[in-house]
């Protein structure tokens, strides 16, 4: 097949992302993936999860297609080789730790456009993609606004949608509350919770993960240690310590309340029905 | 902060600000080359044209509503790279004795009129700093750019420039936390003094982003060429505006050399 060919190719079957012995050495010799075993189906929700330097945003250049892989990696059923990484690209929206990065563009209207332009749309299909992208995000009225004079948070909005207006399959954030102030980060939270396709977040912000994702990878050394349920081992304090971690901080505030067993710390994406799942001891019977 | 002033007067609401950047581009232009091509002899036809450009320049910065001392103290800036080629020009070293400081054979004197010689200079370079400002207060950068792309100017240049102006505001932010990071433990007060560190920690941050940078555009399908700016809505108003800017310049060109009495070249 001719790299056109391999360019027009769109997802195949199999699951949204899966890394067999996927490794990496950075061009100075650091190992930056040891050895990497992982599936994540289409539409699931994820969350990578380690210590600085334990490989994270390493593996999401890989699912990004910044890199061909070394190892085993197929990006919705496609080998992450050399002459795939452009359709892998086209289908993974990837988002930098600091938006900065993301929005090369003096405007925020012209950077949003920048992507489905190159992706051969039509304007009016490209002016439908930065105004549904914008408007999703909540900062339409960033539109024509110098992207040097944004704050943190519209910034990170504004990057977001330069990712969402390419209608990517999968959504790979890399620390995306970094600098987010309150209201922002509320915005962020009801946009992913909006979220349909697959999502991973890489972040060592547990309690963003905590109400977003359903299922946790730890890596620690270049390596995915631990991967399971997120509601577990998000509770999990001693497995969470051991890899330098730190529990979110509701889970602390409900097991310093004597909450013990963490199966019964409930989930904050329930509804709330009232404080009887606290492990609270019954009050002793009245004496007569 | 002066590239805060600048980015709010040239994003404002002004008269000046509604103009298309063509026009604007166009006119700029048009008087920096009047003011190149101008005599580099201090006569009377040279002085008389700058000065009704200075004028003409003071009338359109207060019809768009850009404080003229603001304006002024601001064009100050070029006094230091400028003042070196005026001092030249004012200075004349003869070999020999005559009138001025003796330095062994050698004699340094004033040249003759190089007084006045040495202050066209500053002013040409005053003024044209000047018209510069306006464009610059009155025009977005991104504006500035298409009108250039339409002017047929390289693609490569218009697109670093875009890039600069884009990390040039990220740059500064860097830069003046270095400063400050510097001042908070201790460390020089005068940006010269840690220059050279500080230079270098920038240089070696630039390279990573612009690393990552490579990176954003490639994951986006980069495929060598970067947009430039927005579209452009020339008026009739705007062709109204040309032919009234063409025809003050035309009057300034003309009036010096009448008023002096030249020949107007």
């Amino acid at each position: 097949m001719t790299d056109e060919n391999s360019a027009e190719r769109g997802p195949e079957p199999g699951p949204a992302l899966r890394a067999e012995k996927l490794h990496y050495r950075y061009s100075e010799g650091t190992a930056g993936l040891g050895s990497v075993d992982l599936q994540i189906g289409r539409g699931e929700r994820w969350g990578i999860i380690g210590p600085n330097g334990s490989g994270k945003s390493t593996l999401l250049h890989h699912f990004a297609g910044v890199y061909a892989a070394k190892g085993h990696l197929w990006v919705l059923g496609l080998e992450a080789t050399k002459r795939n990484l452009p359709t892998i690209r086209r289908q993974v929206g990837f988002l930098f730790q600091d938006p900065d990065d993301q929005l090369f563009l003096p405007t925020v209207g012209a950077d949003v456009a920048f992507g489905p332009r190159n992706a051969g749309l039509g304007e009016a299909e490209v002016e439908a993609r930065v105004a549904g992208a914008l408007a999703r995000l909540e900062v339409s009225h960033l539109r024509d606004r110098p992207t040097h004079r944004l704050s943190g948070g519209e910034k990170q909005g504004a990057a977001i949608a330069t990712v969402l207006a390419l209608d990517p399959e999968i959504l790979v954030l890399d620390e995306p509350t970094n600098d987010l102030d309150a209201g922002a980060r509320r915005r962020l939270e009801r946009f992913l919770g909006g979220w349909s396709k697959t999502l991973v977040i890489a972040t060592h912000d547990l309690e963003l993960l905590l109400g977003t994702v359903d299922r946790i990878a730890v890596l620690d050394g270049g390596s995915c240690v631990v991967e399971g349920n997120s509601s577990e081992l998000l509770r999990d304090f001693e497995l969470l310590e051991k890899h330098g971690l730190e529990e979110p901080p509701t889970v602390r505030i409900l097991r310093e309340a004597g909450v013990t067993d963490p199966r019964r710390i409930p989930d904050p994406r329930e509804p709330a029905d009232g404080a009887a799942q606290l492990d609270t001891p019954a009050p002793p019977p009245m004496a007569d | 902060m002066h590239r805060e002033w600048i980015d709010r007067s040239a994003h404002g609401d002004g008269a000046l600000q509604r103009w298309d950047p063509r026009l604007k581009v166009g006119i700029s232009l048009a008087t920096l080359l009047i003011i190149a091509l101008g005599s580099r002899d201090p006569d009377a036809v040279s002085v008389l044209r700058l000065g009704g450009i200075a004028l003409v320049l003071s009338a359109v910065a207060g019809y768009g509503g850009i404080p003229w001392k603001s304006l002024l103290l601001r064009s100050l800036v070029v006094l230091p790279f400028v003042g070196f080629v005026a001092a030249a020009r004012a200075i004349q070293i003869v070999h020999g004795s005559a009138g001025g400081l003796h330095l062994g054979e050698w004699t340094v004197g004033l040249a003759p009129d190089g007084i006045e010689a040495a202050l066209l200079i500053i002013g040409r370079a005053w003024v044209s700093v000047g018209v510069t400002l306006v464009l610059v207060l009155t025009t977005p950068l991104p504006a500035i750019l298409s009108a250039l792309d339409r002017c047929h100017v390289p693609r490569g240049f218009l697109e670093t420039c875009s890039l600069v102006y884009r990390y040039l505001w990220v740059l500064l932010d860097e830069g003046g936390r270095l400063l400050l990071a510097r001042r908070l433990r201790g460390g020089p007060v005068a940006p010269w003094r840690s220059g050279g560190a500080m230079l270098a920690t920038l240089f070696v941050r630039s390279l990573d982003r612009g690393h990552r940078i490579e990176v954003a555009l490639r994951l986006r399908g980069y495929q060598g060429t970067l947009p430039i700016g927005r579209d452009l809505n020339w008026t009739r108003s705007d062709s109204a505006r040309l032919l009234i800017a063409a025809g003050v310049l035309v009057a300034v060109w003309l009036a010096a050399g009448l008023v002096s009495g030249g020949t107007g070249t």
